[in-house]
């Protein structure tokens, strides 16, 4: 059986003349089948239209998009058929749910008048056209059929303005939903097709089909793609934002995926670790421990569950953590304030930390030549005040025949001494708080018996005012830093010496309680109290009396001097220890002070054993 | 009948100096002086005192080098008691293993009790 090529370039519609030729193959091998040959040898029907099939399937294949090559493969289709019309009718949903249809591509054969334009083939219903008939095979992937006088009156109504006399309409099924439609008219002859002409028909419209589901799948593959490309862009231009400002910020930065490695260092923080590229420190955590030891501001180390971004990993937020670093490789020591959070992905999952730390090192550094400053200023002071109070005392002792207005002048030399004395005690008191890089020397100290030195001490300048203390037998031992809670026993206990001028008892009573308050609230603690029966604190001073410099009684006659430290240096002393202190104060009644000291486990069965003094 | 207890002042301060050892004098205590740890030690080779009161800060020789070289020729042949205006007074005290400490600025007083109870420890022990 013969087989046709097609040759030469067919018509686009609208041109109507045609310059198509079939021509069977030649049987020698080596020929070329485009070129010239024998006058065309008739084939059939089907023949023609399966050859123009088979070009329909090459010319898809060859190129990028159905629109292409619709108009040539159509014109082949219609002049191997002998139709009159060929067209392509893609459905569509109307907004109200509605099926339409329009007319996309078509075919003329001469003299036949084109209906491309016609707007009553656009968004046009299957129903109300007279196509509902039609609809029901399609739908179902049927061929539809019809000729004169076969019409339905619909089908004549729709048909008779094309002087269409007969039809035929092939389903196209693209991705196994019915996509749309090609039909092919005869305007000169209610023509009957073959069955062999509409299996070739349904071929032209499967390949019809599979271009158009090629075409739709390449563009969406086409739309993924530039998609993709216009989100990599994007990502990689916001990506180098970011490097850019994480780069110029002077704050160190790193990022941490779940196994501790780090992902991400800008500069600021290979100048923390003194190292020349950020790179280099694209590590696990626990190298990190080669670089540097990494320290809590009072030099104790930092377990890795006690370090901001292995915490973060965990899901805390932690501000402001202070760090010291002590850089092996130069041997410098850093001080950072560290915060981190946890990176979660949408759906709330952790997959890495983010830390940010700024260097403060010129800060504390600068700190601690202020304090080394005041400690080296109060201490020089102590010498000169010795010799004015000495000299003073030693001449109130010794000349005979003074006058009591000499005596007077002797005495106000001695208490301006004092006074400088208290002025220097509060210096040293603030200073200590943060001496030596924030260390408090903590031992196992017992509080009564710091108490009792610090009631001995008192008695020596205020001989007149005895203080009781109650405390129990065996009074536990607390971790603690004992010269810095002697400074708060001290600066309690004077206080409440110094606000209670028309005597009653100073009583200081220390207990143990099962549960502490606020933040102790979980934990056993030592409570020590210091109360008077004083002038008491005035309701609108009770907010501030703990702020530095603060005094309550300035310019009252219960003003007695100093700086107004005590009771800050104090709750800074307490807080240090992790403690909590507090006042209950009613002017005219008296105050109490309290402050706790959390107990360990520990603390609890190794209570003092040693006597009292 | 025992002699006026004997105690060598050490401060390098020529006025705190001259208020203790006057002040002391005057209690009827017998009083030697030095301004450094060194003028001490040379002053000790003939007697030693009933009690040394020892500044910690000072030139030449300081309390703690004073007090090392001190036990090391003498032991404890005298008991040293430190004037200090360190911060820490007991702290350098236990560290240093003198035996008894006095906070500058002190109570006149303050000063005749301790050297008192000092003395005291020496005559009766």
């Amino acid at each position: 059986m013969a087989v046709y090529f097609l040759v030469g370039a067919p018509t686009s519609r609208g041109k109507r003349e045609s310059r198509i030729r079939l021509e069977p193959r030649e049987p020698e091998p080596g020929r070329s089948a485009r070129g010239p040959s024998a006058a065309p040898a008739p084939a059939s029907s089907a023949e023609r239209i399966l050859a123009a099939v088979r070009f329909a399937s090459e010319a898809f294949l060859s190129s990028q998009s159905v629109n292409k090559r619709i108009d040539e493969v159509l014109a082949m289709l219609g002049e191997a058929a002998q139709a009159s019309r060929v067209y392509v009718f893609e459905n569509q949903l109307a907004p109200d749910g509605a099926l339409l249809s329009s007319q996309k591509y078509e075919w003329v054969g001469e003299g036949i008048e084109p209906q491309i334009d016609n707007p009553h083939l656009q968004r046009m219903s299957f129903n109300g056209s007279g196509l509902g008939e039609a609809r029901k095979h399609l739908a179902a992937g049927r061929l539809y059929e019809k000729r004169e006088p076969d019409f339905t009156e619909a089908e004549r109504r729709f048909s008779a303005p094309q002087s269409v006399l007969s039809f035929v309409l092939v389903p196209l099924m693209v991705e196994e939903s019915w996509w749309g439609f090609i039909g092919f008219d005869d305007c000169k002859v209610p023509r009957e097709w073959s069955t062999a002409e509409k299996d070739a028909l349904k071929a032209a419209g499967g390949i019809l089909a599979a271009a158009i589901q090629g075409s739709r799948a390449r563009s969406e593959r086409q739309r993924l793609l530039d998609e993709q490309r216009s989100f990599t862009q994007a990502a990689w231009r916001r990506a180098a934002e970011w490097e850019a400002v994480l780069s110029s910020i002077v704050d160190a930065v790193w990022v941490l995926d779940m196994d501790e490695v780090v992902t991400f260092a800008n500069e600021g923080a290979s100048r923390i670790f003194d190292m020349k590229r950020p790179d280099d420190l694209l590590r696990p955590y626990y190298e990190y421990l080669q670089l540097a030891e990494i320290q809590d501001m009072a030099g104790r180390p930092i377990s890795r569950e006690q370090f901001p971004p292995c915490r973060s990993l965990e899901g805390e937020a932690v501000n402001n953590q202070g760090l010291q670093l002590f850089i092996h490789r130069t041997r410098q020591r850093k001080f950072v304030r560290m915060s981190s959070a946890p990176i979660q992905d949408a759906s709330g999952t952790i997959f890495g930390a983010v830390a940010v730390a700024t260097d403060v090192t010129e800060a504390v550094e600068f700190d601690r030549l202020k304090d080394q400053f005041v400690r080296v200023a109060a201490h020089e002071l102590k010498t000169p005040v010795a010799i004015m109070k000495g000299y003073a005392q030693l001449v109130l002792r010794t000349a005979v025949d003074l006058s009591p207005v000499q005596k007077d002048r002797l005495e106000a030399i001695d208490r301006g001494a004092d006074r400088i004395d208290r002025i220097v005690q509060d210096l040293l008191g603030v200073s200590q708080i943060y001496a030596e890089g924030f260390r408090l020397e903590t031992n196992r100290i017992d509080l009564a018996m710091l108490a009792v030195r610090v009631i001995g001490e008192l008695a020596r300048e205020h001989p007149e005012r005895p203080v009781d203390l109650e405390a129990p037998k065996a009074s536990p031992l607390v971790v603690a830093d004992s010269e810095r809670i002697a400074f708060v026993l001290q600066s309690l206990i004077d206080n409440a010496i110094r606000y209670s001028p028309e005597g009653g008892p100073v009583e200081v009573r220390l207990e143990t309680l099962p549960k502490g308050r606020g933040t102790l609230d979980r934990s056993r603690v030592v409570q020590v109290s210091v109360s008077d029966r004083g002038v008491g604190i005035p309701q609108s001073q009770q907010r501030r009396i703990f702020e530095p410099f603060f005094r309550a009684h300035t310019d009252t006659p219960y003003d007695h001097g100093g700086m107004g430290v005590g009771l800050f240096t104090s709750r800074e002393i307490i807080q240090q220890h992790g403690g909590e202190i507090w006042f209950e104060s009613e002017v005219g009644k008296g105050s109490t002070f309290f402050f706790q000291l959390p107990l360990g486990d520990e603390d609890e069965q190794r209570t003092s054993r040693a006597g009292r003094g | 009948m025992s002699s006026a207890p004997h105690v060598l002042v050490v401060d390098d301060d020529q006025d705190l100096l001259a208020l203790i050892t006057e002040t002391l004098d005057l209690e009827g205590y017998r009083v030697d002086a030095a301004v450094n740890g060194a003028k001490a030690l040379d002053l000790l080779e003939d007697e030693m005192p009933d009690l040394i009161l020892l500044d910690m800060k000072m030139p030449v020789m300081d309390g703690t080098e004073f007090t090392k070289r001190f036990r090391a020729r003498h032991d404890h042949a005298s008991r040293i008691v430190l004037v200090t205006a360190a911060a820490d007074a007991e702290k350098s005290a236990k560290a240093i293993g003198v035996n008894g400490y006095l906070e500058k600025p002190f109570d006149l007083d303050a000063l005749l009790d301790t050297v008192a109870k000092e003395v005291n420890e020496v005559r009766e022990g």
